[in-house]
């Protein structure tokens, strides 16, 4: 139950504000409506392909329980990725509700909003989305077998996916020159591109996109594989 | 401050994240007006939410997310048994001092900013006022946070619950002209969120409201209360661990 409403308060209240400005003019019924379904995407988005595992494994690494995940069979990171794709999965069970009341109240707007024939291509990009953003919180949890705060990081990961992946507002909103650093960062792809292709009719060039995302995942896997395989040898604890 | 490098590491974390929250009002009052506030008020607003978001989470989160464990693993014990007000133990047992330089000292420079910039100074009053008003507001926070704590002596598994006010919280950056119908009653009475950063701010750029500010004192007083009743009547329902 606390979970359900942690996951819908946030949306509510940007939805609310959007809806104060509309009634008030500042905000058109079209860019209210783009708002309303931005923020319902960017929840679903969020809570199918975050990763968020990097704090606790940090702190497993620091209190030296670690050791018996590293002596299995399976690659730790391999358990991790498995274990994260369970978890975005089930989690989605929190969001139902959230949806349900959203269908009830706004369903005629997201029938005629959404491009349902882009499903498909949505499902492609958040898979990879998923991918990519595991890399960068294995990424995260990798800097733990090194420095004490490793969890710092997670701010700036946080912040960073505010702003320049849109999770806050769509990129739109920001200066051009915030959207062009954004297209060049793996965050482009997080909530921009998945939402552009799910929302926006006139949004071209998936090929382009498709390869972009799919270097950033490869780029990342390998990277973050490269890390933590350098990180783990610094690994010490009681007994190990 | 034991560790200094993980105190310098979460200023530095704190002071990005008020210029991200900056960023982020700054780009929505360039979109539109935030209920009746203008831009320089909406502003204004945000900066006294910067000050005050010191006590829920530099303070209040830090002590009371310890609570569900306390509550889980019969870590009352120690406290029920401690010659000290259990509410009190609770409610200071952990503070953090990074968000303070951050958060205050950020907070009033830009407040004084902007008043500089729009040539906005209140009065003696005003000044007076929003003193009165953000401490009221401090008690009403604590009140209400306090007060959904307490559900834990309950229900003994929500170990997420520190985090709902929290969320909820967020919603006080917005005046109560945004939200409508039930949502406007609910957060203006049961839930009074859209009251805690509004009444003290619109205290520095509106003029007086004697009626408003009584019922803004009642609020507290009344979740006070509501805290200190639950706390204690939780505390009879509560079963150690151990004992």
């Amino acid at each position: 139950m606390v979970w359900m409403l942690l996951e819908f308060i946030p949306t509510m209240y940007i939805i609310f504000l959007w809806q104060s400005m509309n009634r008030s003019g500042s905000v058109s019924d079209k860019q209210y409506i783009f708002m309303l379904v931005y923020q319902i995407v960017t929840l679903i988005i969020a809570r199918l392909a975050a990763s968020h595992f990097e704090s606790w494994v940090v702190d497993d690494i620091k209190n030296g329980k670690m050791s018996k995940p590293l002596l299995q069979p399976v690659p730790y990171p391999v358990f991790l990725f498995v274990l994260e794709a369970v978890w975005r999965v089930f989690g989605f069970v929190y969001l139902i509700p959230v949806l349900l009341a959203v269908a009830f109240v706004w369903g005629n707007i997201f029938i005629n909003a959404i491009i349902w024939q882009n499903i498909g291509w949505f499902a492609v990009f958040m898979i990879l989305s998923y991918i990519q953003r595991f890399c960068i919180s294995l990424l995260i949890a990798s800097v733990g077998f090194w420095v004490e705060q490793a969890q710092a990081l997670s701010h700036f990961k946080w912040m960073l996916e505010g702003v320049l992946a849109g999770s806050w507002l769509p990129l739109v909103l920001y200066p051009a020159w915030i959207q062009k650093i954004s297209s060049f960062t793996p965050l482009y792809y997080w909530y921009h591109v998945p939402s552009q292709i799910i929302m926006n009719p006139d949004f071209t060039n998936l090929p382009l996109l498709l390869g972009g995302s799919v270097f950033w995942a490869v780029i990342l896997l390998a990277i973050s594989s490269f890390v933590w395989k350098k990180s783990i040898r610094h690994y010490s604890a009681v007994g190990a | 401050m034991e560790y200094r490098a993980n105190f310098l590491i979460y200023l530095f974390i704190h002071f990005l994240w008020a210029g991200l929250d900056l960023v982020f009002t700054l780009v929505i009052v360039g979109v539109g007006r935030i209920g009746d506030w203008t831009v320089p008020q909406a502003i204004i607003a945000f900066c006294l939410l910067r000050i005050v978001d010191i006590v829920p989470w530099g303070w209040f989160l830090e002590s009371f997310s310890l609570l569900p464990s306390f509550v889980n693993d019969g870590g009352m014990d120690t406290i029920l048994t401690k010659p000290i007000d259990s509410q009190y133990l609770i409610s200071i047992k952990k503070f953090s001092f990074s968000m303070i330089i951050s958060n205050l000292v950020g907070g009033t420079i830009a407040l004084i900013y902007i008043f500089y910039k729009y040539n906005i100074w209140p009065s003696a009053i005003q000044y007076l006022s929003f003193a009165f008003l953000l401490v009221i507001s401090l008690f009403l926070i604590y009140g209400m946070y306090f007060l959904s704590m307490t559900v834990l002596l309950y229900t003994n598994r929500l170990n997420n619950i520190q985090q709902l006010f929290i969320q909820l919280f967020d919603m006080s950056r917005l005046p109560k002209e945004v939200y409508v119908g039930a949502a406007r009653i609910i957060l203006t009475s049961i839930l009074p969120i859209a009251l805690m950063i509004a009444v003290p701010a619109e205290a520095l750029f509106k003029g007086p409201d004697p009626l408003m500010w009584i019922y803004f004192v009642v609020l507290a007083i009344v979740f006070l209360f509501l805290g200190r009743w639950s706390w204690s009547n939780g505390l009879r329902k509560y079963a150690s661990a151990s004992s």
